[in-house]
């Protein structure tokens, strides 16, 4: 379905995509925005746990893909470079509502945060499951992610760069910038701190 | 394999990162010991659990609003170029119109200084020149102060003097630059350069001013009307 609405040549040749979105083409960027967006914002979410700061934070991303494509010069992959620039623009955004959280007082009239704001964090997908599996999932995706926000942001970004975006180490490393030594250690402590906080789930 | 390598080597071992001899030293470990198994078996149920979550899809409107931020951005980049092409096409007319302003300004600063100098502008001497600076120049020279002061003898050789001449046209003060230095020299100068001596004082920008004027004066004192002065 996506290859009837979209260039069939950008999705198949990915210098075609940058050489068009180089010259400001808008098949180009909205392909781009097609193939991306849901990657992006689910990167987003899993470093903010929070759907609508998710959604700023995506389309920050696009807004600085945009502005930036003229400087890419292949020197790492697109999806790389892509990732790079989501996962900056994710804990630009984390910093800044963590500053804004923080420093909001709290309505008594307001919702409870489990209904209002996170209310998108219980659609889960229908595919056929009984209730009460699906209750059960909710509340593992529930507990896995409040286990991911308690974990330092650095652990965090790698973790869900590596077991949730399927990235490899040094993808990883290129994307943030670090060593490999470093993706190895900080995804050790991410795994281990996650071990402990979710030993109920996955004893 | 001790536990302690074996935990060191479970993230490898999880993510097929051993090679095929630490993998056989590996799972021989894993098969004696209960403890590391567990522990793996603990981090790949988290590694499939992980790998299993929702991937949480976007909200419908997030891709028309991506656009629509794009769009925005794209319209000031526009006008950032457009002004960018404006500057170039104004750059070859920079030059002059910078030479313009700048020749203006010049003429208008020079106006304004000889109008404020209270210089008229119609000069009674066509030889002067307006907005410049002119040296004296000797007017007249009389031998009188000399002549009807006391009988000082003449200085009979020839003597070169550097004067100061005041805005009023007097000597105000002057140097010998070669010549008798004896006093009655000097005193014959003093009234002569200082009683005898009328000029045209220097001007500035139409205005008189103090200059100076170096003359060499020869004097005759067979005829006792004639001087020489060049200078």
């Amino acid at each position: 379905m996506l290859n009837c609405e979209i260039g069939l040549d950008f999705l198949e040749n990915e210098p075609a995509l940058v050489d068009g979105l180089q010259v400001g083409s808008q098949e180009a960027f909205e392909t781009l925005v097609r193939l991306y967006q849901a990657p992006i914002y689910n990167l987003a979410y899993r470093i903010l746990g929070d759907s609508a700061e998710a959604s700023e934070a995506t389309q920050d991303a696009f807004v600085r893909i945009y502005k930036g494509i003229g400087r890419f010069r292949g020197e790492c992959g697109l999806k790389t470079w892509i990732y790079k620039i989501a996962v900056s623009a994710s804990l630009n955004r984390r910093r800044w509502w963590k500053r804004w959280k923080d420093n909001v007082p709290i309505s008594l009239d307001s919702p409870l945060p489990s209904y209002g704001e996170s209310s998108r964090f219980l659609e889960v997908p229908d595919r056929g499951q009984s209730p009460e599996a699906a209750c059960s999932r909710r509340e593992t995706e529930h507990t896995v992610q409040r286990a991911l926000d308690a974990l330092p942001a650095e652990y965090r970004t790698v973790i869900v760069l590596r077991e949730i975006e399927g990235l490899s180490y040094e993808e990883i490393a290129e994307t943030l910038s670090i060593s490999m030594g470093t993706v190895k250690s900080r995804l050790w402590r991410a795994r281990s701190q996650l071990r402990q906080r979710l030993r109920g789930l996955i004893d | 394999m001790t536990c302690k390598m074996a935990l060191r080597g479970i993230q490898d071992y999880l993510d097929d990162g051993l090679s095929g001899q630490e993998t056989i030293e590996m799972d021989r470990h894993l098969e004696d010991c209960s403890s590391c198994r567990q522990a793996l078996d603990e981090f790949r149920a988290l590694q499939q659990m992980m790998r299993k979550l929702d991937r949480q899809p976007p909200p419908p409107d997030l891709e028309l609003r991506i656009r629509v931020a794009a769009s925005l951005h794209g319209e000031r980049i526009s006008l950032k170029r457009l002004v960018n092409e404006l500057g170039d096409l104004m750059n070859p007319l920079a030059i002059p119109a910078f030479s313009g302003v700048f020749l203006t300004c010049l003429t208008f600063i020079v106006l304004l200084s000889t109008l404020f100098s209270g210089a008229s502008l119609g000069s009674g001497d066509p030889d002067s020149a307006l907005g410049l600076f002119t040296e004296p120049r000797a007017r007249s020279l009389t031998m009188m102060p000399v002549v009807f002061g006391a009988d000082l003898p003449f200085v009979t050789q020839p003597v070169t003097v550097k004067t100061l001449v005041g805005e009023d046209g007097r000597v105000i003060d002057y140097t010998v630059l070669s010549g008798p230095l004896d006093e009655r020299s000097l005193e014959f100068l003093d009234r002569f350069l200082y009683f005898g001596v009328n000029m045209d004082p220097a001007t500035f920008l139409g205005r008189p001013t103090v200059g100076t004027f170096v003359m060499t004066l020869s004097f005759y004192p067979t005829t006792q009307d004639r001087i020489d002065v060049r200078g």
